[in-house]
């Protein structure tokens, strides 16, 4: 066989899967976008996965198939995953309903909260009981465990199996006992165990973590399967990777089998993984955020040093897709993504206050803003960016669909004009005002939540309305450079293709510093350790020894909030990393709160480790290759008439093709630049130009 | 302040300037929550920010606040200036109280204020409210029988004075309060905050070329009042006043909240005369407070959207009688104002539901329950307080939701950490099947929390227990909830009073289930035979 040469990217969306195949020998890339196949997205992939082999090579040169997939998510969102039971200790079978009993929303009255992915019919309680030390209290009833688990397949017909005890981290010996007599007993179950999905403090979310797993777990199985068989009919190595929702990439038959729960946000965390890539590539400081803006929603997430921020407070299948606290929590490590209900088909509307507001309600695709001439006739986002001149009527989406500037103007005017008493232009920019300092707040409380100062930062911005508004967000936030990257409208198959593999894994142990027993904390992150390489063993080059990052979970006794501090690398940890341990997380409370920590002991909550390849960045060569090259004149197509802020009023605009740009010309704004899926508005107060690989920069005046 | 009136601002620019001014007080908002050491603001969100106007009226508050901290703050502000008027404020100025008279009705919550100041001119108020870890004082003590003997009292002051830090406050307060690091952290977090909230509008000034906030303010409260009156004007006019009794801290003695609401022309007055006199426990609630529970019950109903400001509040009028036990004078004692003054939103409710019964929710298993308790175990002292809630009352279209706060916002702590923080072991916390009120739909459902006492040593405990007697109504023909039910070694108990309670002692509180709406015999079959097959019926 010979050595492999290329690698291909899936990720499936919503409405399109975009792949895309590199050729490690030039670094040069091939993309493809096809429609997505809902009923069974693996299809796709593979309609996909051929169409780009036909392109450009043989399918024995692909050493490797990396895949995205919201497969996991929309399971639990559409309520379509396996009939789930969950076994938990005598006392707590209600946890998952009884949830943390706050309320997200203080005046909502009709307040709704998800209802249980295991309704309580198949909620089993067992004799057991361990102390928060993980000492055996209550020995386990095993002969109870058969009775209910045969209960909740013969008269519940369970397909997946949750097992959640109380202090189920502390001790997990009854948790195992209980998934061996499950196996044993009905081999053909999907079983998920709190301690091995989570293995975190807090018994609701470890709950509700592992039940997620479950419930998602039979589902996920068949899909990595059907696409596995596909790629190995298409003679592609039938052993995938999967994007993780941590942001790197695992084997996706070991996680399916094992843990699913950890690729729910893989489709997102590819996007916030390229636009990291995108960030290191572009920016001498890699801090940046990333701004995604589509039709119905915008994410935002926080490049900070090159990497995507992460969380480990996530939830899925919201009830209020906009928030917090209304869905399902779950103990994983996620790219932090922060959704705002802000897109182009986000409608404008007149509130009861009389002012004008933009969102959360959405026109969609169909029928969509009124210029679609679709028969939509309220006013959206897209509406008054096409009115203020930034977009081009005849070359929407390449020049596929044409909008119609009139249906935009009638709508803005019936709707909304006419009651505020203003001019159409006049509010087709408050449209953009408005629903831009609606996305700006949610930035501001997000950094501030983060600790982070933004003027340092840069945005990214991706999506078919994200170069739009970024430029006017920009001058909100007061950031002085904008990137517009070069193949962002398949930005999260560049991710897949740029990620590295890595595992996650976490522990709980609680406390004090000064008194922590280390030769525990060191037996514990080997077992992590040697826990990752066994999962990325597929992935790893046969020589490779894999990087561990050890992180503490540290906080000041007294406070609920800690901080999650790195280890140095590369150190033996024992009694001697504790001082490194304490000065490190003086450093990160500085940073994240401003001020240096009270003098205080300090508590560990939880070790981490993340087990990952060392293998180097892969450099990708994603545009034309040939820019550098054409003069200006060649890449203006025309002049519009632009609606800005700073000239209070429409000014003559150059247009550009981005295709025919040269690099590394410094060219003023005003200018709109016209690609395919977007288009990049530039203000009077900018300039921007392309780097030699074609991503495009704006800097501002600040 | 300038003579002429502000200008006009239009309807686009307002809700710009709106959305950026929110979002500056998001920002305070969630690094005073993000550096806080009391576990009651990051666990519970119990704080707030805002920002108000240089007549202290509010113009923005953080979105995630605790109901009473927005109407009560606005109020503290105000006495604020009673004291220190304006022209006498200086840039660097801090100013805080505990009074639960001007603030929010107990001493553990400090106010701060600082006065915002652009080209020289005082323009607003940046202000914080949070709950301190410890303020001194026989802490939940339901004998307590006046203020002194509920903690330190501070008295409005400025703990800065242009910049410059009172060292005498700071230490008077360091020397009465159990954990001085925690609280001046938490001191030292809540003027950070107020600082952010400074630089936040002075930018916002300064981008916009505004002198001051006046303009903005008069548009946004001018506006809300215009829909809170309209609002209003939907309810049929008319006085309903429906009684709402309490349990007191002795059950043969109940408390009664008359409540009349009197809607109008003119907006809309609740009145609690009738209500009954102040008593001599810590039962009583200060005037703000009632009022912030009354306005908080309205504002959900008749203008839920809309965020909060001043302009909610102008149509809308609330009295009590003086030394009525929802407007008790000082000295009386007050820690345990939440309980009283969350009835304040089912008393509010309960008459409400006579004018528009198609609108309002059955009652809920209000107000809080918890325990609260202290001792030693294993050479260190521990002592901790923590929630756990009741059913929501149904709703005119869907169940109520189960063990949900209500009126105000607190999480239950977890089980594994409280097992962890303290000689406790959990013996079941489950939902209690028959405890929501029957009827087309039902409340949510109660709950059941049962521990047993791991300790050599004794603890002592409070149980903060209510509606022994009085369950969750239902409406329109729904049934009430279940009554609460407090055990101790399987034995009915009063709560009210502090148990000593030793190893191996098991105490259950059995929280009540939300009352019903509309009938049960037109319940939806399906809902019904889910109920029966979940043991929940």
């Amino acid at each position: 066989m010979t050595r492999p040469t290329h690698r291909i990217a899936i990720d499936v969306g919503g409405t399109f899967t975009d792949i895309v195949m590199l050729d490690e020998r030039s670094a040069t890339v091939e993309f493809a976008k096809i429609l997505s196949t809902p009923s069974d997205p693996s299809r796709g992939s593979l309609v996909g996965a051929r169409r780009i082999l036909a392109r450009a090579a043989v399918a024995a040169a692909v050493g490797e198939v990396v895949h995205a997939t919201t497969v996991a998510t929309n399971a639990v969102l559409e309520g379509k995953g396996a009939v789930t039971g969950l076994i938990t200790t005598r006392g707590f079978r209600d946890t998952l309903e009884i949830r943390r009993e706050n309320r997200y929303d203080i005046y909502d009255l009709g307040l709704k909260v998800p209802p249980p992915l295991v309704p309580r019919r198949r909620r089993a309680e067992v004799s057991e009981r361990v102390t928060f030390e993980g000492e055996v209290l209550v020995p386990l009833a095993e002969a109870e465990v058969r009775e209910r688990l045969a209960h909740l397949v013969k008269e519940h017909g369970i397909e997946a199996l949750a097992i959640c005890l109380l202090h189920g981290c502390a001790n997990p010996v009854h948790e195992r006992r209980i998934a061996e007599i499950a196996v044993e007993m009905f081999p053909a179950l999907a079983v998920s165990v709190s301690n091995e999905v989570a293995g975190e403090i807090r018994e609701f979310e470890r709950t509700s973590t592992t039940v997620v797993d479950a419930y998602v777990k039979p589902m996920v199985r068949r899909y990595v399967r059907r696409l596995a068989d596909g790629l190995a009919d298409l003679g592609l190595p039938n052993r995938p990777s999967i994007m993780l929702s941590h942001g790197g990439v695992g084997p996706a038959c070991e996680v399916a089998e094992s843990f699913p729960v950890r690729m729910i946000e893989s489709g997102p965390a590819a996007g916030a993984i390229a636009a990291a890539y995108f960030a290191r590539r572009t920016l001498a400081e890699a801090n940046a955020i990333a701004f995604d803006m589509g039709g119905t929603t915008a994410k935002i997430s926080v490049i900070r040093n090159g990497a995507p921020a992460v969380t480990t407070e996530y939830e899925v299948g919201h009830v209020h897709r906009f928030k917090r606290g209304s869905g399902h929590p779950l103990q994983v490590t996620a790219v932090e993504l922060l959704e705002i209900g802000a897109g182009g088909g986000s409608i404008a509307h007149i509130n009861e206050l009389g002012l004008l507001n933009v969102g959360p309600r959405s026109a969609g695709a169909d029928p969509g803003p009124a210029c679609y001439g679709l028969g939509g006739s309220q006013p959206t986002v897209t509406d008054s960016d096409l009115v203020l001149g930034y977009l081009n009527p005849d070359y929407f989406v390449g020049g596929d669909m044409r909008l119609d500037p009139g249906a935009s103007r009638a709508a803005i005017e019936t709707v909304l004009g006419a009651r505020l008493g203003r001019s159409v232009e006049e509010v087709a920019w408050g449209i953009h005002d408005v629903v831009n300092e609606k996305m700006a707040a949610a930035t501001r409380a997000h950094a501030a939540e983060k600790g982070i100062d933004l003027r340092r930062f840069s945005l990214i911005a991706f999506g078919g309305a994200g170069p739009v508004h970024a430029y006017a967000m920009a001058r909100k936030l007061g950031l002085a450079r904008v990137v517009c990257p070069y193949g962002a409208g398949v930005a999260s198959a560049v991710g897949c293709l740029v990620a590295t593999p890595a595992v996650e894994m976490v522990r709980t142990c609680v406390g004090r510093l000064d008194e922590i027993d280390w030769t525990a904390v060191t037996a514990a992150f080997a077992a992590m350790r040697d826990g990752g390489r066994r999962v990325l063993a597929g992935l790893l080059g046969a020589a490779e020894r894999p990087r561990v990052r050890a992180a503490m979970d540290i906080r000041c006794v007294g406070q609920g909030y800690s901080l999650t501090t790195p280890l140095p690398e590369g150190e033996a940890i024992g009694a001697g990393s504790a001082a490194a341990a304490v000065a490190r997380f003086r450093f990160r409370y500085e940073e994240v709160y401003g001020h240096s920590p009270p003098e205080v002991p300090l508590e560990v909550v939880s070790l981490r480790a993340r087990v990952e390849s060392a293998r180097p960045e892969v450099n990708l060569t994603l545009g034309p290759g040939r820019a550098g090259g054409g003069p200006l004149r060649a890449a203006r197509k025309d002049v519009r008439r632009l609606y800005f802020e700073v000239t209070s009023g429409f000014t003559d605009t150059a247009v550009y093709d981005r295709y025919r740009l040269p690099a590394d010309r410094r060219i003023d704004g005003p200018a709109v630049i016209e690609e395919r899926e977007t288009s990049v508005v530039v203000g009077p107060d900018a300039r921007f130009h392309l780097d030699a690989e074609a991503n495009m920069i704006i800097e501002l005046q600040t | 302040m300038s003579a002429t009136a502000p200008p006009a601002i239009d309807p686009i620019t307002l809700e710009v300037l709106w959305t950026r001014l929110i979002s500056v007080v998001d920002e305070a908002a969630l690094t005073l929550h993000r550096t806080s050491f009391s576990t009651v603001v990051r666990e519970s969100h119990d704080y707030t920010c805002m920002l108000l106007d240089g007549a202290g009226r509010a113009v923005a508050q953080a979105t995630r606040s605790v109901p009473s901290f927005t109407g009560t703050l606005p109020i503290s502000v105000k006495a604020f200036l009673d004291k220190y008027p304006a022209e006498s404020l200086r840039p660097g100025d801090a100013i805080i109280s505990n009074d639960p008279w001007i603030g929010t009705g107990h001493l553990p919550d400090l106010t701060a204020a600082m006065p915002i100041f652009a080209a020289g001119r005082l323009v607003g108020f940046a202000g914080a409210i949070a709950h301190m870890p410890d303020i001194g004082g026989r802490r939940r003590a339901p004998d307590n029988r006046d203020i002194y003997e509920e903690g330190l009292q501070v008295p409005i002051l400025k703990l800065y004075e242009a910049g410059r830090p009172n060292e005498t406050l700071f230490e008077v307060i360091r020397r009465n309060v159990r954990v001085p690091d925690e609280v001046e952290g938490d001191i030292h977090a809540m003027i950070g905050s107020c600082h952010k909230m400074r630089l936040g509008l002075v930018d916002l000034l300064a981008d916009y070329g505004l002198s001051g906030l006046e303009a903005v303010a008069e548009a946004i409260i001018d506006r809300t009042e215009r829909a809170m009156r309209r609002a209003i004007a939907a309810i049929p006019n008319g006085t309903y006043t429906v009684d709402t009794p309490i349990d007191s801290f002795d059950t043969k003695a109940p408390l009664l909240i008359r409540c009349s609401v009197v809607v109008g022309d003119d907006g809309l007055v609740v009145d609690f005369s009738g209500s009954s006199p102040q008593n001599p426990t810590p039962l009583n609630s200060v005037m703000g407070y009632t009022m912030a529970y009354s306005m908080y019950a309205l504002k959900c109903v008749l203008l839920p959207q809309v965020p909060n400001n001043e302009g909610i509040t102008r149509p809308i009028r609330i009295t009590a009688p003086e030394g009525c036990f929802l407007n008790a004078a000082y000295p009386a004692a007050v820690e345990a104002r939440a309980t009283v003054g969350h009835y304040c939103t089912s008393a509010v409710y309960n008459s409400l539901a006579v004018a528009i019964p198609e609108r309002i929710p059955a009652e809920s298993g209000i107000p809080l329950h918890g325990f609260a308790i202290r001792g030693r175990h294993d050479g260190r002292a521990y002592a901790g307080i923590f929630f756990v809630n009741g059913g929501l009352g149904a709703r005119p279209d869907d169940d109520g939701v189960s063990t949900t706060s209500f009126p105000t916002n607190v999480s239950n702590t977890p089980v594994e950490i409280l097992e962890r923080s303290f000689p406790l072991r959990f013996h079941d916390k489950s939902l209690i099947p028959g405890s929501a009120g029957r009827g087309l739909f039902r409340g949510g459902l109660g709950q059941r929390v049962t521990m047993e006492v791991v300790s050599s040593e004794p603890m002592t405990l409070v149980i903060l227990s209510q509606r022994l007697n009085f369950p969750p109504r239902g409406r329109q023909g729904g049934a009430d909830g279940s009554r609460e039910r407090v055990l101790l070694n399987g034995e009915p108990v009063e709560g009210g009073r502090p148990f000593s309670v030793v190893n191996g002692d098991v105490f259950t509180l059995e929280l009540p289930g939300g009352g019903g709406f509309g009938p049960g015999s037109e319940r939806d079959p399906a809902r019904k035979e889910s109920d029966v097959r979940d043991a929940l019926a």
